[in-house]
């Protein structure tokens, strides 16, 4: 049994990664143990953490576990494949616990092939509204599951940069941040703040619009084209990469092709009937968007509950 | 479409008799009545009674929360408008209200029609009064002013039981069959000859169309002045409707009329070919710009946050709320409506507005009128309704003009969301 952080060797985490890819979660002693580990890693990271093409880029998860194994299907294994996740592993889906272990342990194991961003679900206050707390109190029978993991969540990075030219966020730019030095000089190890620089990089949205907007959020804002052209320029960024909003297509070209939306949850909520895509950057950060649809429901296991989505009624 | 097959094979495939689904199709009552209760509980809006018809509250999602309350705040403004338009002597019919606590949160609030009757099946007529003998806050309620109690009667094993007062009844009854209504009605004491409103919130679209309007062409043509509001899904076709074809049907639930009424447009023909002189129709988001008033959509936006935008959009894009009226000749006159506020507005005249728009106006068939139809909205006046619109269409029917820029796409759809108005510069604000 690993008792200590150290303790915890290539073999158990290979291990650990087995049984999480068969949906089976872990220990709490063994979630304890592992988060320990990834608060040493992920301590070490920036704020705008940088990130070598070629890369895969990928949207929202919540915490659908079954769809995640598609996305790996689509883009090849970890870590024969570079991945860059922007955030959003956890609420919504019946399997936010497996998904975010999994995601931390390959972390974990590979940390210089996946990079995993903060996004505005990674939160105390949103994950007891939309199902992470709920769900590690179901599985664990105790909230400290729960309490290892958002504690990790403070130690995500909150953007990153690929070969100081793509600058990939879960949300969007906020009206406090001209430059990525100012990214830098945030004190991230915190709870998601309700408004300021750090909120907003996880909240803002894209919007046909002239300069800033309030978000219908109720957090971040809504930023318009002229906003984006503005920071790319000002940072010598050619792309914005960034997620958190529900794309049918699966990924939603804005401004000349200066930002781009990848949503990497096909069929959101098991409800939306939307298709997935993740972002391929090669080598000369040339685009190739994948697309990939919910898995079938013989992929999901034999004993897993078919999901019953919430309607009107 | 793979689903669409799919959907049609299900509907042909089912058995006739309607125990086959009468289950899944109450338990819908109960997921209703689950799903108001936790809105109320995180303040969307007050009912003290609907946690009495509640076993066991289950908290549901943010975006489920606001859309009950847009589909209650809009169902009550509607109610409230009809009462208020049609005096005293206004009654109020609920096709399946199901455990639903409309009648007494409405009466807690000086909402009183002569009569306000709930049909239902007997399983859910049961439970229904079962809760209402549990709870003294609903039989205080159902207390004549005089004091006289509630009656019940238990019709048997599987016929359901019958709750009488003097301003409410519930009755055991199979909505499909026009013949089973009239009786029903009758026995719960409805004036034919009185202004009606009826109420269906997802309930017809669980009929097969034919008796879907069977029902609405008994109605208009029994009741000289009559309403309806229904809500319920559209939009069956894109990618969100086909999952929610499957979803429900993995639940035992089949859409019966979703297919014959895809759209605002459709279910407006619909409702003039069953007889209704003039009727509006809006998608959700479109209707709570017309019927939710801002302060009431910002303080909903406060009560949680809403991190489901898009999703938000999309669902509330595929529910409708159909509103149309009967008025016999010169009928705002013989109504005698009291009410001052609905009731004092000018009476738009509906046709005029279809003449302007008239190069989108399509025909509602035989004859029957004018529908003029946009993405989400659709409004429609029938050939032979009268010139004028009386005191009920001008209190219950949408207005256009409320909804301007509203119900089409996600793009009206941001100012509801959050009940936010953008400001000039935020920049400056958070300037730090």
């Amino acid at each position: 049994m690993s008792a200590t952080a150290g303790a915890l060797t290539a073999s158990d985490l290979d291990r650990q990664i087995e049984q999480l890819k068969r949906c089976e979660y872990l220990k709490e002693s063994e979630v304890k143990a592992l988060c320990s580990k990834a608060r040493e890693i992920l301590v070490d990271e920036s704020n705008v953490q940088r990130v070598d093409s070629p890369v895969t880029i990928c949207g929202d998860i919540h915490g659908q576990f079954y769809d995640l194994v598609e996305l790996f299907k689509v883009g090849g294994d970890c870590p024969d494949t570079n991945y860059l996740f922007l955030g959003d592993f956890v609420d919504r889906g019946f399997y936010s616990v497996e998904t975010f272990l999994l995601l931390l342990a390959l972390k974990v194991r590979y940390p210089d092939r996946i990079t995993l961003i903060r996004g505005n679900h990674e939160s105390r206050q949103i994950t007891q509204v939309y199902g992470f707390y709920d769900e590690c109190l179901r599985k664990y029978g105790s909230v400290n599951v729960w309490r290892y993991c958002t504690e990790i969540f403070d130690y995500l990075s909150l953007s990153a940069i690929i070969d100081n030219k793509v600058f990939c966020v879960h949300g969007g730019l906020s009206p406090s941040i001209n430059n990525l030095d100012q990214i830098h000089s945030i004190d991230r190890k915190q709870e998601v703040p309700h408004d300021g620089a750090m909120c907003d990089l996880m909240w803002s949205d894209p919007e046909d619009i002239d300069g800033w907007g309030l978000s219908p959020r109720g957090a971040g804002y809504l930023f318009g084209g002229d906003v984006v052209d503005k920071f790319c320029s000002l940072n010598g960024v050619s792309l914005i990469c960034r997620a958190h909003q529900l794309v049918m297509e699966g990924y939603k070209l804005l401004f000349n092709e200066k930002l781009v939306t990848v949503w990497s949850a096909p069929n959101y909520c098991y409800r939306c009937g939307n298709v997935a895509a993740i972002l391929e950057l090669d080598e000369h950060l040339g685009r190739s968007f994948k697309i990939f649809e919910a898995a079938p429901q013989e992929a999901r296991g034999v004993p897993s509950r078919k999901p019953a989505p919430d309607y009107f009624l | 479409m793979a689903s669409t097959s799919g959907f049609a094979g299900l509907t042909s495939g089912l058995r006739r008799h309607k125990a086959a689904d009468s289950g899944p199709v109450r338990a819908t009552a109960d997921d209703a009545a689950q799903c108001k209760a936790s809105a109320v509980e995180r303040g969307y809006f007050k009912d003290p009674f609907i946690g009495c018809f509640v076993d066991r509250p289950r908290r549901r999602s943010p975006l489920i929360h606001r859309g009950y309350f847009v589909r209650v705040a809009c169902l009550d403004r509607t109610v409230r408008a009809f009462v208020e338009a049609a005096g005293p002597s206004s009654q109020v019919v609920n096709l399946g209200g199901g455990v639903d606590s409309t009648f007494w949160r409405l009466a807690a609030t000086g909402c009183n029609p002569r009569k306000f009757v709930e049909l239902d099946l007997p399983a859910v007529t049961r439970r229904k009064a079962r809760c209402i003998a549990a709870a003294p806050l609903l039989k205080a309620a159902l207390a004549s002013s005089t004091g006289e109690e509630a009656t019940q009667v238990d019709h048997g094993e599987g016929n359901g039981v019958s709750v009488t007062a003097a301003a409410y009844a519930l009755c055991p009854c199979d909505i499909g069959d026009p013949a089973a209504v009239d009786a029903a009605l009758t026995s719960a004491g409805i004036d034919r000859s009185l202004p009606t409103l009826f109420l269906s919130e997802c309930v017809l679209i669980y009929l097969r169309p034919e008796r879907s309007d069977g029902l609405l062409a008994w109605i208009s043509g029994a009741f000289p002045a009559a309403a309806v509001a229904i809500y319920e899904q559209i939009l069956p076709h894109d990618a969100f409707g086909a999952v929610m074809v499957r979803n429900l049907a993995d639940r035992g639930l089949a859409l019966r009329s979703f297919e014959a009424y895809p759209d605002c447009t459709a279910q407006a023909k619909r409702l003039l070919a069953a007889g209704f002189h003039r009727c509006t129709v809006a998608n959700m988001l479109g209707a709570a710009e017309a019927l939710v008033p801002r302060p009431a959509m910002v303080a909903a936006a406060r009560a949680e946050p809403l991190d489901e935008v898009e999703e938000w959009s999309i669902m509330q894009s595929h529910y409708c709320l159909a509103l149309a009226v009967k008025e016999p000749d010169a009928a705002g006159a013989e109504l005698g409506g009291r009410g001052g506020g609905a009731a004092g507005r000018a009476p738009e005249e509906a046709g005029g507005r279809a003449g302007a728009a008239s190069e989108a106006g399509v025909p509602a068939g035989e004859g029957q009128g004018r529908v003029v139809g946009r993405r989400g909205w659709a409004e429609g006046r029938r050939a032979d309704a009268p010139a004028a619109g009386g005191v009920i269409a001008a209190a219950v029917l949408m207005r256009e003009e409320a909804m301007a820029g509203g119900s089409g796409g996600p793009g009206g759809a941001a100012g509801l969301v959050g009940g936010v108005v953008p400001a000039a510069n935020p920049a400056a604000a958070s300037n730090e």
